[in-house]
């Protein structure tokens, strides 16, 4: 990991049209600034990985799904007789 | 025992459209810019909306079949009428307003409960005339990636 020092105000330039200002630190977080193109995604890193747990615990082959979705149904058809 | 040889997956071919042995009544092709978070190598899907599962739909990777998901229109859920989408995700799907997109939720089964949990903190947001796509990650923390779909269908 290439590691460098920055001071409040400072910046970091990634490839030729991104921008990671330091734009406030403290001893408890630092305030970032980033310009990147519009097709350059930037998330916080924890949401994204939440987020790809997430798609991940989701997934389901095709099989499986066909068998959640006819559970499903045996549900509805029992909540309709019920009533 | 290796069976993906035997999925049927989607098939398009006129009358006979079948997702595994559910007819599919209506199937729009997505495309993800930016690949699915998780699986970021997949970028074609297929919505499929399949016959007499409403509003639930299956979301399906066309590269890799066995990834597939259960979604369902965002705009069912009562909850949705209070997120905004942010202009710039838009701009990216060559969009102009919420309204002019289509957004769907993941949804997640519990195996134990059975109950069903959507991820309306990240929705698949996607032009409807270009197929478009991106999972967009909402900054508003009141949204959950798990959040009971009971009494939220509108």
């Amino acid at each position: 990991m290439l590691i460098l020092t920055r001071k409040s105000g400072e910046s970091i330039r990634i490839g030729n049209n991104i921008v990671i200002s330091i734009l406030e630190s403290s001893s408890r977080y630092l305030k970032i600034g980033i310009d990147a193109p519009k097709d350059v995604a930037v998330y916080r890193n924890e949401i994204y990985e939440k987020i790809q747990a997430q798609n991940r615990a989701a997934t389901a082959t095709t099989v499986q799904l066909g068998n959640v979705l006819q559970g499903l149904k045996k549900n509805i058809n029992k909540a309709v007789k019920e009533d | 025992m290796n069976t993906s040889a035997q999925h049927s997956n989607v098939e398009e071919s006129g009358e006979n459209r079948e997702f595994d042995g559910l007819q599919v009544i209506d199937l729009k092709h997505i495309d993800l810019i930016n690949g699915l978070p998780g699986f970021e190598h997949l970028h074609a899907f297929v919505l499929a909306e399949l016959e007499g599962y409403a509003p639930f739909c299956a979301f399906q990777s066309v590269d890799e079949p066995d990834i597939s998901m259960l979604m369902i229109d965002a705009k069912l859920l009562k909850i949705w009428q209070e997120v905004d989408l942010p202009p710039r995700e838009l701009e990216i799907l060559g969009l102009d307003n919420k309204t002019d997109s289509k957004q769907y939720v993941i949804l997640k089964v519990d195996q134990g409960t059975q109950e069903f949990t959507a991820n309306i903190k990240a929705p698949i947001v996607f032009n409807p005339i270009s197929g478009a796509a991106n999972q967009v990650i909402l900054d508003n923390i009141n949204l959950s990636v798990e959040h009971p779909l009971t009494n939220e269908l509108a």
